[in-house]
């Protein structure tokens, strides 16, 4: 797997799923995206992103235990593998280089 | 939330441990913000359609699928031609009674191609995680196909067809986690 760059969302999810350390299944990834970033995002596109993701091999998923709030069924829960940091560490690297001699307040709305 | 089949039905499309996992997200949602049985169901249909859509989501993909499709599709379209060449040039030729049994199974080739049909559909491997969602589509395709031209009973053995070969495929475990 090439380190290639990561799509919008992929970002999002990856990010999110380093941010919950071991705690990342599908409505956790998406409580913390939503939660963080205001963005709204369906729990579908999310579980899709993950699939997909995994698929790739820039994550990779185990069961945890099943528990009764969840009516008996596992979590399933998400690492992010090292295609994944590299992957990651592509996506920025090409995001500051792009943002490299703009012009300073740009994103303040000053040009 | 204990009425949950139709939501596990809804996410079907999705591998079984997947599945339970995704029924289990939405229980633990409901359960805390108190939500009943028709939004847990209205979310794993959201959470189905994504997957569906996925498996059409870029060209490789469809071209697998394409693949697939056509390696399902050929047989179940080419036997009944085939049987009627066949018939044609054996009628009457043979009088024993293996001919005439093979005969008589050949007398019906939409049958016979239907339980074809679902056997590849349900058996052909090559399909990905992602692609999976679409051997269902072709299956609705293939279903309305064989009702419309061999009949209900061609459809209901390419139905029970599928099934068998899907038990036997991939049996439904969810302790069985297999990502591709």
């Amino acid at each position: 797997m090439p380190a290639s760059g990561l799509g919008d969302l992929e970002l999002l999810v990856l990010l999110a799923v380093l941010r919950l350390d071991g705690q990342a299944y599908a409505l956790s990834v998406r409580e913390e995206i939503v939660g963080r970033t205001g963005r709204e995002l369906s729990r579908g596109a999310v579980s899709v992103t993950l699939d997909r993701m995994e698929d790739k091999g820039l994550l990779q998923s185990h069961l945890g235990e099943p528990t009764a709030a969840r009516g008996g069924k596992a979590k399933r829960l998400f690492g992010v593998t090292p295609a994944g940091l590299a992957a990651l560490k592509t996506t920025l690297e090409g995001t500051q280089a792009l943002m490299q001699g703009l012009p300073p307040g740009l994103l303040e709305g000053r040009p | 939330v204990r009425r949950t089949w139709l939501a596990r039905m809804a996410l079907w499309p999705l591998p079984p441990a997947a599945r339970e996992a995704a029924l289990g997200d939405l229980l633990e949602e409901a359960s805390a913000t108190a939500r009943g049985p028709g939004w847990v169901l209205r979310q794993a249909l959201g959470v189905a359609a994504h997957h569906h859509a996925e498996a059409w989501r870029n060209a490789p993909q469809r071209l697998r699928i394409i693949g697939l499709a056509l390696a399902v599709a050929l047989p179940w379209a080419l036997l009944p031609a085939a049987a009627e060449l066949l018939l044609a040039g054996a009628e009457g030729l043979y009088a024993d009674p293996a001919s005439n049994a093979a005969l008589a199974v050949w007398r019906q080739s939409g049958l016979v191609a239907a339980v074809a049909a679902g056997l590849l559909l349900g058996a052909l491997p090559g399909w990905t995680r992602a692609t999976e969602p679409a051997r269902g589509h072709l299956a609705v395709l293939m279903l309305a196909g064989s009702l419309w031209r061999d009949g209900p009973v061609a459809a209901l053995l390419l139905v029970a067809a599928l099934w068998l070969a899907r038990r036997r495929a991939a049996p439904d475990d969810p302790q069985t986690w297999r990502p591709t």
